[in-house]
Order: C-alpha cells, then structure tokens, then sequence
C-alpha cells in the first residue's frame, strides 16, 4: 500500500535494500547477533521490535536517511503497535522536528521513524560485519558510553541551573 | 630342627643340584637373590613336594608341566625311564640326623609323554651312635606328620608377598587353629569323641523294652538334631562369610594400585554435574542480559528524544495548552448560519476563510494536546525505566561474573581429578568397587543369618537340656537300668573333665603363644614405644595395642605386620617345640624402603638362634638390603637358568 496526500497510513515500511539486511541479521552465524536481534530463534523478536530497534540506533547516530524505494507491502501493521510503541516514535518525531506540531500529521511521524530506522539498520549490519569481538559486548559497551554521556550532560545541565 | 641339605635330582628346573647350608660363624642366615622365571620358589616348592607331597607355590603356568625337568624329558626320547627325586636332609638337636627323601619315576613307552610310574617316599633316621632306622611311605608320612605336621606348614614356609596381609585379613579361626595344632591334644579330642559313642551306645541300651524313655530319648535327639543342623547351617553360612571376605579383600587390593580412585570417580561426576547445572544458570544468565539489552538498546539511544518531548508537555502545561480545550461548536454555528453570533453581521469570504482556518487550528491543537497527553505518562516512565539502566546491568553482569568464576574453579577441579586418574582404568575400578558392594552385601547378609541361627542355637541349646531332663527322670523311674544310668553319667562326667582340661591346655597355651609373641615382637621392634601390648583375644582375635591402649592393628604398616606375623610365628614354634627353619620367599617384596631396612635387621637377629632361609628377588636385594645381609649371612649365592634356560646352576656370591 503506497502513501499519498490523503492516504492514512496502515504499516510501516522499510527500504527495499534493508530487507536483505536484516535477513541476513536473521540467519548470522554469529549466536550473538540471533540471540539479540533475529526474527528466528532463539531471540524469536517481532518486525515491530526489529524496526524500534533499528530506530533507536539511528537515533544514536543522529543519523535519518530517507527511504529510496520503499518495501512493497510494508515491514509490519500499524495495528500492532502498542501506546508504549508509538510513545517512542512520537518523541523521536518531536526530538527531530524540535516541537509537537509533527505529531499532528501521521504520516510525517511515520516517515520520520522509518527514516531513523533505515540509518540504524546500515549501523547494525556495520557493527555486525566490520568489528570484531562480541557483537554483545559491543552493544553493551555502546550503551554504556550512550548512558555515560547523559548522565554528564544532565549533571551539566543541573549544575548550570 | 634345621635343614642342613637338599639334594635335588630333575626336579622341575634343577638337573642335579645339592645345597648346604652351612651354619656361619655370626648366625645361621642363608640367602638366594634370583630373577624372576629362575625356579627360586620351586626350592621351597621342592621341600614341600619332599615332605608333603604337594607344592603350595607353583605359579599356574607349571602346574600344567610334570615334575620331572624338561631338558630330561628331551634326551630319554621315546623309551626309558628317569627319576625325580629330592631329599632334604635335617638334623634335630645336634645328635640325630634325618634324611627325608621323595621319589618319583617317570616312564616313557613310545609315548609323547612319560607318564608317571609311582612315587617312594622314605625318611632316614640316624642317631649320633651311628644306628638307622629306615621309615617308607605311610611310615616316613607318620613321621614327617608328627616332625612339621602339615596343617602348621604356613608357620614355616612363608610367601612374603602374603605375608603382609597374614593379620590383616587373617580370622579368628586361623590363630584358634594354629593354638589348637600346636596343643598336642588331638588324643583328648579322641578320647571325648570315644566317650560319646560310647554314651550313646547305652543311651540306646536304656531306652529299649521302655516307650516313656524310648519317647524321651526320641524327643531329645530330635532337638539335638534340629540343633546340630542348626550348627551346620552356622558353619557353611560362615563359609561363605569368609568366601565374601576373600572376595572384598582381593577387590580392596585391586583397587589399592589406584588409591580413592571410585572416589575421585564419583567426586568428578558431582563436578561434571555441578558443571552442566552452573553452565544451564550461565546459559540463562546470558539470555536474560541479552533481553535487558535489547530493551535497554530501544530505550537509551531515546532518552534525548523523550526528555525533549518530556520538555515540550511540561511547557504545554504550563501554557495551559493541556489539557487541550476541543469546543468549536461555536465556529460551527456561526460557519452554518454565516452570521456572527458575536456582532450579529452576516459573513462575507474573507472572514469565513478566517474562521474556517482559526477552526482547524483549535482542531489540530487539540490534536496534538491529546496525543501530548497520551504519551505523557508513557513517556516518564521510559524514563523511569532508562534511569535503572545502570543498576539492572550491573546485577545480572554480577551473578554472571559469580556464575562464571565458579565455572572455571569446577573446570579446574575436573582438570585436577583428571590428572589424578590419568592412566586409570576407569570401567574396571567400577566394577571392581561394584564387586566389592556386592559382597559386602553378601557378607552383611550372610552375618544377620548367622546372627539368627545363632539366637536359634542359643533357643534350642535351652530346650536340649529341658528333654535331657525329662529324658533322665524317665529313666531314673527305672530301677532295673541304674548300673546302665550310673555308666552313662560317668561316660558324660569324664567327657566334661576331658573338655575341662582341653579347654585350660588351650586358654593355657594361647597365653603363653601371646607372651613369647609380645616377647618377640618388641625385641624387633623399631619403633617399641608405639606399643605397648600384644593379646589374643578369648575370640581368637589378635590385637596390637598403642600406647593409649587402643587396638592399632589395623594401623600397622606392612614392615610391623610382617614383624607381627614372624613373631607369632617365632612363638609358635618356641611353645609348640616344633624348632623348625623358616623359609621366607620375597620377604620385603612390599615394604618401604625403610621397613626393609627394619625388618632385614630382625630377620639378621632372628638368624642368630634360628636357621632362616630368604629367597629374594633380584631387585628386591638392595645395596642397603646387602649391606646389613651379607656380613650376617652364611651362605649368599645367586640362582641361574643355564642350559637352554632349563637347568638352575648356583653362583656363589
């Protein structure tokens, strides 16, 4: 289902290429990269938490790379996200946009997200491909250094109050 | 008594040989140092096969082979004939001489192999004024019998590689036996068995022509039957308590070449499971942080883009902005009616264009202000959420750690039990230790029998003296049977007195086999002040006591049980008369280097009043092992196989 001036969007898409990608995620030989993100066991997870996670990651490269060609028939149903979900893709849409107003246009919201979450998919399959060590280790390493870095700019930001 | 030759004439692997022993200046020690496969142990075969008939100490593979020396064999060829023969010449206190000879003739008629065509036996007595009395076969075996009775032989010929486990493993039986041998009450055992019949005889006698006593007597004998059977049924159970003892024995010294090793079995397979249930915790330890990851990974990276959306609704709230206010109807009034509610004018396009938008404003701020609204509370508690990021990582990275650090110390326990049973064989410890429990089971199953029977025993002990009493009051009725009662009671008041004094010779015996042992045993002592007592037990049992007066038997290392078994036997022969040689084959083959030292020195004292003859093996007869030997020794020489290797020869040393 294509988006159009008046269309109100029901799935999410992703980029044509992005779908080999994260199939190769899927299937990786590495028990690290299944165990923590693959569609297949033993991590079991959802298109939808696939797609929030790739998401986020392209959040945490500030990186947002519009869509070429998007997927035909979309990545997952619009249906299947819970107010906790589109909690996190509306803040993500007003974080990019710097107010609320996007949340009053869907489709925008929408696009927003898919974008981040095109980013995040090229950054994983890096992280998968080009590092060695353990995937998993690299994650947590990365979290903590995200975690880090806000807790010194809130502390910051207090102290300067 | 001590043996001052022996002659051996193609015996197994001796052609022609004769031996002296000499008695030395120092001592009367007499030593042979021989390789293995070089018939040392047929020399104390070969005195037994002479006296006895028999030889206890064949290795399996000979008992196959003929006596008769295989070199022999060879040269007869198909017909003829060649003697076995071997005396063994002894002299008992100086002033007679004794010459016991074994003869035994193989012939060959054009058969493959000779076959044996009769065995001779004869003992030569001469006395110092030069008389000889010449004893054959039954005489000669009556002769030997009563010199060194064959049921005593194992306290002169000993096995050292035995020797060791003599008091260790031996029962209460074995020493009550040995007592009972060297009693020299075999004629009063006789004498009570006599007795008995002869009670019976007239108990028979009494009862006949008198249905009351014929009753009684009936009554009697079938508890004494009862009672026996009873007896039996003990003395095979205990048979097989001690078959089931052999067996847990040889299974304890099968598995003493590889100490604990059941243990450090059953210690690796608690680790291996240990392992396994560490590794599942592991396994669901990693699983749970890779969640916590991936929640948190969806989480974090977001925590900018929800404190910024955090920032707008606080704002928004403090505009007012939220709750939203949603009422356009007013504008929807005035859209529909094209007149102003307010100034009552009519609309023209301009100010319906104005109104139209100011309507979609409020509609899309309304819009926003619930979606605001919405994810309002979503959003704190993310945020919430991301702020235990911290704590939630490090407390599963924590029990990960701990899981882990215990993986590597089971893993390095199971390297180490690995190591220690290196080289094992692992299936056959099992099934020997399997074994082991299996007669154990035997043995502990086969003691509570016992204990039954005995209980049995003690029941119909008590009801035999009930029916001996009945019996005699029957009998007693009957004047006419007095002298015939009066012959019985005597027989069985003489029976009593007989076992009085067979009992006292016993209990006076084994006390003084008890002193000469202790005697002894702490005149070669090295170490004297461990203990302080050697009893013999009413039970037969033989215990050594420490200086707390605890029994340390079981304690003793190998080199003081051996001194206990040489004791003992020392005792046996000082009490019982009999002052025959001693002959140890491989007499420090087990003990440690200075327990051979130890116990060489008491054999070298031993040598001094008694004729000891040693066989060791070639490595066994250390330079230490020599140097306190040799200077006490009166004859050393070396066994060889010469000859095709089929003949022994003697080296002097």
């Amino acid at each position: 289902m294509q988006n159009g001036p008046d269309h109100i969007p029901d799935r999410i898409h992703i980029d044509e290429e992005d779908r080999a990608i994260i199939k190769t995620i899927d299937d990786h030989p590495e028990a690290d990269v299944r165990q923590l993100l693959s569609f297949n066991a033993p991590a079991n997870r959802s298109r939808k938490e696939q797609f929030l996670y790739f998401m986020a990651i392209g959040v945490a490269h500030n990186t947002k790379l519009p869509i070429k060609k998007r997927e035909s028939g979309g990545f997952f149903l619009l249906k299947d996200l819970k107010p906790e979900d589109n909690a996190l893709i509306d803040a993500v849409a007003v974080w990019h946009e710097g107010k609320a107003d996007v949340l009053s246009d869907r489709s925008k919201v929408l696009e927003i997200a898919e974008g981040y979450a095109h980013a995040g998919v090229r950054f994983v399959a890096d992280s998968i491909e080009s590092q060695p060590g353990s995937f998993l280790k690299k994650i947590e390493l990365n979290l903590w250094s995200i975690y880090t870095k806000l807790n010194q700019e809130s502390n910051a930001n207090k102290s300067e109050k | 008594m001590r043996i001052s030759k022996i002659a051996l004439e193609n015996y197994r692997q001796f052609r022609k040989l004769g031996i002296e022993f000499p008695k030395g200046t120092s001592g009367d020690l007499h030593i042979f140092v021989a390789h293995n496969g070089t018939a040392k142990t047929n020399i104390i075969n070969a005195i037994n096969w002479c006296l006895y008939g028999d030889e206890p100490y064949l290795s399996g593979d000979s008992q196959r082979l003929p006596v008769l020396n295989q070199q022999v064999m060879r040269e007869i060829g198909d017909t003829g004939q060649a003697d076995v023969i071997v005396e063994v010449y002894a002299v008992v206190d100086k002033d007679e001489q004794i010459m016991f000879e074994r003869k035994s003739t193989y012939v060959w008629n054009n058969k493959s192999a000779p076959m044996r065509h009769g065995t001779t036996s004869r003992v030569l007595v001469s006395d110092t004024k030069g008389n000889t009395q010449v004893l054959i076969d039954d005489e000669a075996s009556n002769y030997v019998a009563r010199s060194i009775p064959l049921g005593i032989r194992e306290f002169f010929f000993f096995d050292g590689a035995r020797l060791d486990n003599y008091f260790k493993h031996t029962t209460a039986e074995n020493i009550s036996s040995a007592v009972l041998k060297i009693s020299q009450i075999d004629s009063l055992n006789k004498v009570s068995d006599r007795l008995t019949e002869v009670r019976r005889e007239i108990e028979k006698e009494i009862s006949k022509g008198n249905p009351a006593i014929e009753k009684a007597r009936k009554e009697y004998i079938d508890v004494q039957n009862k009672l026996e059977e009873l007896k039996n049924r003990v003395v095979k159970e205990k048979e097989q308590v001690e078959i089931a003892e052999n067996k847990i024995r040889t299974c304890e010294d099968d598995l003493k070449s590889c100490p604990n090793a059941e243990k450090l079995e059953d210690n690796r397979k608690v680790l291996k499971s240990r392992k396994v249930t560490n590794k599942e915790q592991y396994d669901k330890l990693m699983s749970r942080k890779c969640e916590l990851l991936f929640e948190y990974g969806r989480i974090i990276p977001l925590v900018p883009a929800l404190l910024k959306t955090d920032e707008i609704i606080k704002a928004k709230h403090v505009a007012g902005e939220i709750p939203p206010v949603a009422d356009v109807s007013l504008l929807d009034n005035i859209l529909a009616t094209n007149k102003c509610e307010i100034c009552k004018r009519s609309l023209d396009s301009n100010s319906r264009e104005e109104i139209t938008k100011l309507r979609q404003l409020i509609l899309m701020s309304s819009t926003i202000g619930k979606e605001l609204v919405q994810i309002e509370g979503i959003v704190t508690i993310t945020l919430d959420r991301a702020n235990r990021f911290s704590r939630d990582i490090e407390d599963i990275s924590g029990l990960i750690s701990n899981v882990e650090k215990e993986l590597i110390q089971i893993q390095t326990d199971i390297d180490s039990l690995d190591s220690q049973l290196e080289g094992q064989n692992i299936e056959r410890i099992k099934d020997i230790a399997e074994e082991r429990r299996k007669f154990e089971k035997i043995r502990d199953d086969k003691n509570r029998l016992i204990g039954r029977f005995n209980k049995e025993i003690e029941d119909k002990q008590d009801e035999l003296k009930d029916k001996e009493k009945a019996w005699d009051r029957e009998t007693k009725k009957e004047q006419a049977l007095k002298s015939l009662v009066d012959e019985r009671d005597a027989c069985f008041r003489i029976a009593n007195v007989l076992n009085k004094c067979r009992d006292t010779i016993l209990i006076d015996t084994r006390n003084r086999i008890r002193m000469k042992t202790k005697e002894i045993l702490f005149s070669l002592l090295w170490k004297k002040h461990t203990f302080t007592d050697v009893l013999i037990e009413d039970d037969y049992r033989i215990r050594v006591l420490n200086e707390l007066r605890y029994d340390c038997l079981g304690s003793l290392s190998s080199g003081e049980r051996e001194l206990l078994a040489l004791s003992f036997t020392l005792a046996l022969h000082d009490i019982s008369g009999f002052d025959s040689s001693i002959l140890i084959d491989n007499p420090v083959i087990w003990l440690d280097p200075e327990h051979k030292s130890n116990f060489s020195n008491a054999l070298a004292r031993v040598s001094k009043n008694k004729q000891v003859i040693l066989l060791f093996h070639t490595d066994e007869y250390t330079p230490a092992i020599s140097a306190i030997l040799d200077s006490e020794s009166a004859t050393r020489r070396r066994i060889k196989l010469a000859a095709q290797e089929k003949e022994v020869v003697l080296e002097v040393l």
